[in-house]
């Protein structure tokens, strides 16, 4: 027990200091750095941070992928954009990946014009950071679609992406149409009722022009962004 | 090129350290969540209810979730099995605490230890001494640097009540602080009271004053119609105000303005959870 308690302790110590001095130098603070903190330290305003609104343009990125090319979301305009927020260490992504709804649904959208692309904004020494890890996730689970690396949390941070995985669907004319879960199966079985795709719903509401359910709640492991 | 040489040097030495912490992530929870099924009576006896607890132990920096695990995570599931004739209530969930995680991820769950609370009535006739046997199914999500999911079922058998073993209270301290967790009714807050200031552009706006009050927060269940979009903490000489800025969320019509979830009262070192379930009086709506 004493020896749990020692390693976890220098377990902590390691990841602080790791945490402190992996910190890319050039990265500068996230939009919602600026934002009013939930946190409520004795009388004080707590706000819903600004981030991706529904209907609002998206916000814009520029990552490379696990293969060193480069993506930007102006270079996609005009095309329907999926954003798949992913940890391939989450036992939710690994279970849909597996036998869930993001082991066959990619390819059916992709077959249909869209495009699809994961992004990982795992900081260094937290789960699901690595570029190998990321690579062997993305042969394991045939994963055909780009792979982007967000290690310092900026684009997530932008998108206000929360979970492993969080979907957002950006329409041809560049605004967000969807932000939420993938499906209703936390737990690989649905919550109640059938199982629901909630991306395929939105891909297929925003080609007859209005998405009706455009914002669901995510699940999953929390995105795990830089301290 | 000194500072090339620094992003050299670090480059290494975290990819070393980095590549420790995720081979301690890939092999699996280095600590796990201890669950059990505990009972508030050493027998059980015909017609008399009793309380069963599924009770989680998380180790220490980590956390587990609550029934609305907030903007990240899955809820905390607990079911029991019981004998037939067995009535077993709903799962009686603890307050919460509040976890603001980096990317302004706010999730509410529990560090420590927890215990979700069911009700037990058996059948009006039982043999006595006979053997009875319940089970828990649990299933939670652990975080802190990564995520584990945890299943577990726990067995727990009970004797039922004779005359020479009536039985007697069991794991009575447990019970004792566990229970005081437990939401209690809005209405037996003392001098507390709410009022409704009125609407604006698709925005509620309800008070919340406890008096005696140190600090208040307050947690939706995750089907309240109005989600929380701001709180304001207002501190008076002999009151805490709790002001939330309210959005409804979902199809909910706009005359049936409900708020649901827990209200947590800190008064020192003691903390209280309430439950809370008001409705905006339909045709009030005062202008702010």
């Amino acid at each position: 027990m004493k020896r749990t308690h020692r390693s976890s302790f220098v377990l902590a110590l390691a990841a602080a200091a790791f945490g402190a001095a992996c910190r890319s130098p050039s990265s500068s603070p996230s939009e919602s750095g600026a934002t009013p903190s939930h946190a409520l330290a004795g009388a004080g305003v707590v706000e819903t941070p600004r981030v991706a609104e529904i209907g609002a343009p998206a916000p814009h990125f520029a990552l490379r992928d696990t293969d060193g090319r480069a993506w930007s979301s102006s270079e996609l305009r005009g095309k329907t954009v999926v954003l798949e927020w992913f940890n391939p260490g989450c036992p939710f992504v690994e279970r849909s990946h597996d036998v869930g709804t993001l082991a066959r649904y990619p390819e059916t959208a992709r077959a249909e014009g869209v495009v699809w692309l994961a992004i990982n904004s795992s900081a260094p020494g937290k789960q699901g950071h690595g570029l190998e890890d990321n690579r062997k996730a993305k042969a394991k689970w045939s994963i055909s679609y780009p792979l982007l690396i967000d290690q310092t949390g900026e684009v997530g941070r932008r998108f206000g992406a929360k979970t492993t995985p969080h979907l957002f669907v950006i329409a041809a004319d560049g605004t967000l149409a969807y932000e939420g879960a993938i499906d209703n199966a936390p737990h690989g079985e649905p919550e109640s009722g059938e199982l629901v795709n909630y991306v395929q719903r939105a891909l297929g509401d925003a080609k007859a022009g209005a998405v009706r359910t455009p914002r669901t709640k995510p699940y999953g492991c929390n995105v795990k962004y830089a301290d | 090129m000194a500072h090339g040489r620094y992003d050299a040097a670090m480059l290494g030495w975290c990819s070393t350290v980095g590549a420790a912490a995720l081979a301690i992530a890939a092999q699996g929870p280095p600590i796990r969540v201890a669950v059990e099924l505990v009972a508030d009576r050493t027998h059980v006896a015909a017609g008399e209810a009793f309380e069963l607890g599924a009770r989680f132990v998380i180790p220490p920096e980590w956390h587990i979730y609550w029934r609305n695990p907030g903007d990240s995570g899955v809820k905390t599931e607990a079911s029991i099995r019981a004998p037939d004739g067995f009535e077993v209530g709903e799962p009686r969930y603890p307050g919460p605490e509040r976890f603001v995680l980096p990317g302004d991820v706010v999730d509410f769950g529990w560090r420590g230890e927890a215990m979700i609370v069911f009700r037990v009535v058996p059948p009006a006739m039982l043999a006595a001494d006979a053997k009875l046997e319940f089970a828990l199914d649990a299933r939670w999500l652990m975080c802190r640097e990564a995520c584990f999911l945890g299943e577990t079922s726990k067995k727990l058998s009970l004797r039922v009540a004779t005359e020479q073993r009536p039985g007697k209270p069991a794991n009575e301290k447990l019970f004792d602080v566990q229970r005081r967790r437990l939401p209690r009714a809005w209405n037996s807050l003392t001098g507390a009271a709410h009022e409704w200031r009125g609407s604006r552009t698709g925005i509620d706006v309800l008070a919340l004053r406890v008096p005696g009050a140190d600090r208040l927060d307050f947690f939706p269940y995750e089907d309240s119609p109005l989600a929380v979009v701001r709180r304001i903490l207002g501190l008076e000489p002999r009151a805490a105000l709790l002001t939330l800025d309210l959005r409804a969320d979902g199809d909910v019509a706009s005359d049936r303005r409900r708020l649901r979830g827990v209200l947590r009262v800190e008064r020192g070192a003691e903390r209280a959870w309430y439950e809370i379930d008001l409705v905006q009086p339909v045709g009030k709506e005062k202008k702010p």
